[in-house]
C-alpha cells in the first residue's frame, strides 16, 4: 500500500514538473512586456531596460527557467503586475471565498443528485425517473453562465429572495445561487451516474441472495448496492472538488463572487500575466492533488488497483 | 463547465432484442440536429434582416429593446438589431468550432492513443503523461490563457480547443487498444506478417472506431459549452459576430426589460446540445444492439 502511494506520489511530482514547464512556456509566449507594464507609459528606454534586468528578463531562456523553478520551490510565483503583491498571497487572499463556493457546489450536487439517482433506479420507468432523467439531460446541456443568469433573473430579480450577486453576510444567503448554479450541472451528472451504476448492480446474483435472505428492499439498497456505487461516487466527488477549487471562472464572474476565478478574469482583462499563470498553476496543483487523493482512496477501497 | 458532460454507461440488458436498424432516439435527434445545421447554413437566405444592422427604429424612444412585432418577429436586442436574424446566424461560429475541433481532436486522439496502446514502453509513458498533465489544467482558464497568446480568431479557437480535447479520445483509445492487442485476431495478423503500421490501421483502429464516434459526439457537446463560456468571458468569438453564447453575455444586463434576449439563444444552445448527446446515446445503443 505504501509503495503504491509512493509510486503514485512520484508520478504526481513528475506531472507537476511538466505542468510548471508548460506554464513557463506560456508565460514566455503571452503578450505584454512585464517590464514595460511595470515601468508605466512615461518611462524612458533606460528605465525599461533596468527593470527588465531586475526581473531577469535579459537572461538566456534556460537561466530564466532555472530561476522560475527555483522561485517556485520557495513558493514564489512572482509579483502581480496589477496589484504589486506576491501572486501566491494574492491568490490565497481570495481562496476562502472560492472554497466556500466549491463546498456549496459539492453539497448541492449531492443533495440533488444522489437521492434522485437512487430513487430513479429504484423505481425505474416511474414518474420520478422519467422527469429527473429528462431534467438531467437538459441540465447538462446548459451553459453554466446561462443557468446562473436565469437563477439571478428568477430568484434575485423577480422574487428578490436572494441578492443580485456579490459577497456579504450572512454568507449562506449570498452563496446560495452561485452554489446552486455550480451544483445543478453536477447533480444532473450524478443522477445519471448513480442511476446507471445501481441498475448495473441490481440484476446481480448476490442481490437476489440478499433478497431471499429476507432483507427489505431498502436494507438491500443500503447494505449491498450503495457500497458498490461508493467508489464511483468518491472518484467523481474528488475530481469535482479539485475542479471547483481550481476556481470556477465563469460562475464567479456571473455572480461577482470574489474568489480566485473572478480575480483571474480581472487579471485576464488587465493582461496581468503572472497572476493568470499563477492561478492556472494553483488550479493544476489542486487537480493533481485531488487525483492523487482519489487514487489513494481507491487503492484502500479496492486492493486490485494496487497490484496493477 | 463542460467537464460535466461525460459518458455514463447505462444499464446493460442481457436480453435486448437484436436491432439492426437505428433506433428512434438516433433518428429523431439526427433530424433535429440536421434541421438546426441546415437552418444555420441557410441563415443568409432565410434571415429577415442583416444580423448586424442597427435599426434606427429598433429601439423605443427611451432606448429599450422592442418586443415582437411583424417587422421584428422576436423583437430587437439592446442595440436595435433584429433578434430573429441574429438567432438564425448565431449557431454558425459554435457549430463550426465544435465540429471542426472535435474532428481534429478525434484524429489526433486516435493516432496518439493507438500508438501509446500498441507500442507501450517509453512512447506510452510520454503520451500518457502528457494526457494526464493536460487534463490537470483548470480547463476554462487554461483555454483562456492559450487563446490570449494566439488572439481569439475562429481558426485559433479551433486549434486551441482541439489541443486540449484530444486527450479524452486518446485515453479511451489507448485503453481499448491495450485489451484488443491481447486478442487472437491480432496475433493472427502478426503471424501473417502484418507490419505494425498495417496492424494499427487495418486491424486495431477500425475496432476502436465506435468508441471514438461516441466520444466525438460528447466532445462536440463539451466544446459547444466551452465555446459559449469563452464567448461569455470575452475571449471567444468577438462582437459584433452573432453567436449564441455571446448574445447571452451581451444581453445579460437587459434581462429585466427583455428576458427573451437571454432565453432564446440559451434555448438554442440547449436544444442543439441535447440533440448532439442523444444522437451519441442512440448510436451507442444501436451499435450494441448489433454487436451483442
Amino acid at each position: 500500500m505504501i509503495r503504491f502511494i509512493a509510486r503514485r506520489l512520484g508520478w504526481s511530482l513528475v506531472d507537476l514538473l511538466i505542468v510548471v514547464s508548460i506554464t513557463f512556456v506560456l508565460t514566455y509566449l503571452l503578450p505584454g512586456d512585464p517590464a514595460r507594464t511595470i515601468a508605466g507609459p512615461h518611462a524612458t528606454v533606460a528605465d525599461v531596460l533596468r527593470i527588465r534586468r531586475q526581473l531577469g528578463l535579459d537572461l538566456p531562456l534556460y537561466q530564466q527557467y532555472g530561476r522560475y523553478l527555483w522561485n517556485l520551490l520557495h513558493l514564489n510565483l512572482g509579483t502581480s503586475i496589477e496589484y504589486g503583491t506576491p501572486v501566491l498571497a494574492t491568490i490565497l487572499s481570495k481562496f476562502a471565498a472560492t472554497a466556500e463556493l466549491a463546498l456549496t457546489g459539492v453539497i448541492f450536487e449531492l443533495i440533488l443528485g444522489l437521492p434522485l439517482g437512487i430513487y430513479s433506479a429504484k423505481r425505474r420507468g416511474g414518474i420520478v425517473d422519467r422527469v429527473s432523467s429528462a431534467a438531467s439531460l437538459a441540465a447538462v446541456a446548459m451553459p453554466q453562465f446561462w443557468i446562473g443568469i436565469l437563477l439571478l433573473f428568477a430568484f434575485a430579480f423577480k422574487f428578490g429572495w436572494f441578492p443580485l450577486g456579490g459577497y456579504g453576510s450572512p454568507v449562506v444567503w449570498y452563496v446560495f445561487l452561485p452554489g446552486l448554479t455550480l451544483g445543478i450541472g453536477g447533480a444532473a451528472y450524478y443522477q445519471q451516474l448513480i442511476r446507471s451504476r445501481i441498475l448495473d448492480v441490481l440484476p446481480q446474483q448476490y442481490i437476489t441472495t440478499a433478497r431471499s435472505k429476507g432483507l427489505s428492499e431498502w436494507q438491500v439498497m443500503i447494505r449491498h448496492v450503495i457500497p458498490q456505487v461508493l467508489t464511483t461516487l468518491i472518484t467523481q466527488l474528488g475530481m469535482d472538488a479539485g475542479y471547483f477549487m481550481a476556481g470556477v471562472v465563469v460562475v464567479e464572474t456571473v455572480f461577482g463572487w470574489p474568489g480566485i476565478g473572478l480575480q483571474a478574469w480581472n487579471a485576464i482583462k488587465a493582461l496581468d500575466v503572472p497572476l493568470i499563470m499563477g492561478t492556472v498553476l494553483f488550479g493544476a496543483f489542486w487537480i493533481i492533488m485531488a487525483n492523487l487523493l482519489v487514487d489513494a482512496v481507491y487503492g484502500v477501497l479496492d486492493p486490485r488497483i494496487r497490484v496493477k | 463547465m463542460s467537464a460535466q458532460i461525460q459518458p455514463v454507461e447505462t444499464e446493460t440488458d442481457e436480453f435486448k432484442p437484436r436491432r439492426r436498424r437505428p433506433n428512434a432516439t438516433f433518428i429523431v435527434f439526427s433530424i433535429v440536429l440536421l434541421t438546426i445545421v441546415v437552418v444555420t447554413i441557410l441563415a443568409p437566405w432565410i434571415a429577415p434582416h442583416n444580423p448586424d444592422k442597427l435599426f434606427a427604429n429598433g429601439l423605443t424612444s427611451s432606448g429599450v429593446p422592442l418586443g415582437p412585432r411583424p417587422e421584428f418577429p422576436l423583437g430587437t436586442d439592446q442595440f436595435g438589431r433584429d433578434e430573429l436574424s441574429r438567432l438564425l446566424w448565431g449557431g454558425r461560429p459554435a457549430l463550426l468550432i465544435s465540429f471542426s475541433s472535435s474532428i481534429l481532436a478525434s484524429i489526433c486522439g486516435i493516432i496518439l492513443g493507438t500508438m501509446a496502446g500498441y507500442w507501450g514502453g517509453w512512447i506510452d509513458t510520454v503520451i500518457s503523461r502528457f494526457v494526464n498533465v493536460l487534463m490537470s489544467f483548470p480547463l476554462t482558464l487554461f483555454a483562456v490563457a492559450m487563446v490570449l497568446i494566439v488572439s481569439p480568431s475562429i481558426l485559433n479557437l479551433i486549434i486551441v480547443i482541439s489541443a486540449i480535447y484530444w486527450t479524452y479520445t486518446a485515453r479511451l483509445v489507448r485503453a481499448e487498444i491495450l485489451s484488443l492487442r491481447e486478442q487472437e485476431f491480432v496475433t493472427a495478423a502478426i503471424a501473417l506478417g502484418g507490419s505494425p503500421r498495417r496492424l494499427m490501421t487495418h486491424h486495431l483502429m477500425p475496432n476502436v472506431l465506435d468508441t471514438v464516434i461516441v466520444r466525438f459526439v460528447l466532445t462536440v457537446a463539451q466544446v459547444f459549452l466551452l465555446e459559449a463560456g469563452l464567448s461569455y468571458l470575452g475571449v471567444g468569438v468577438q462582437p459584433p459576430t452573432p453567436d449564441w453564447g455571446l448574445m447571452i453575455a451581451q444581453s445579460q444586463n437587459y434581462y429585466g426589460s427583455d428576458p427573451g434576449l437571454i432565453l432564446y439563444p440559451g434555448l438554442a444552445i440547449v436544444v442543439t446540445i441535447v440533440a448532439v448527446t442523444q444522437i451519441g446515446e442512440g448510436y451507442r445503443l444501436w451499435k450494441r444492439g448489433i454487436h451483442s
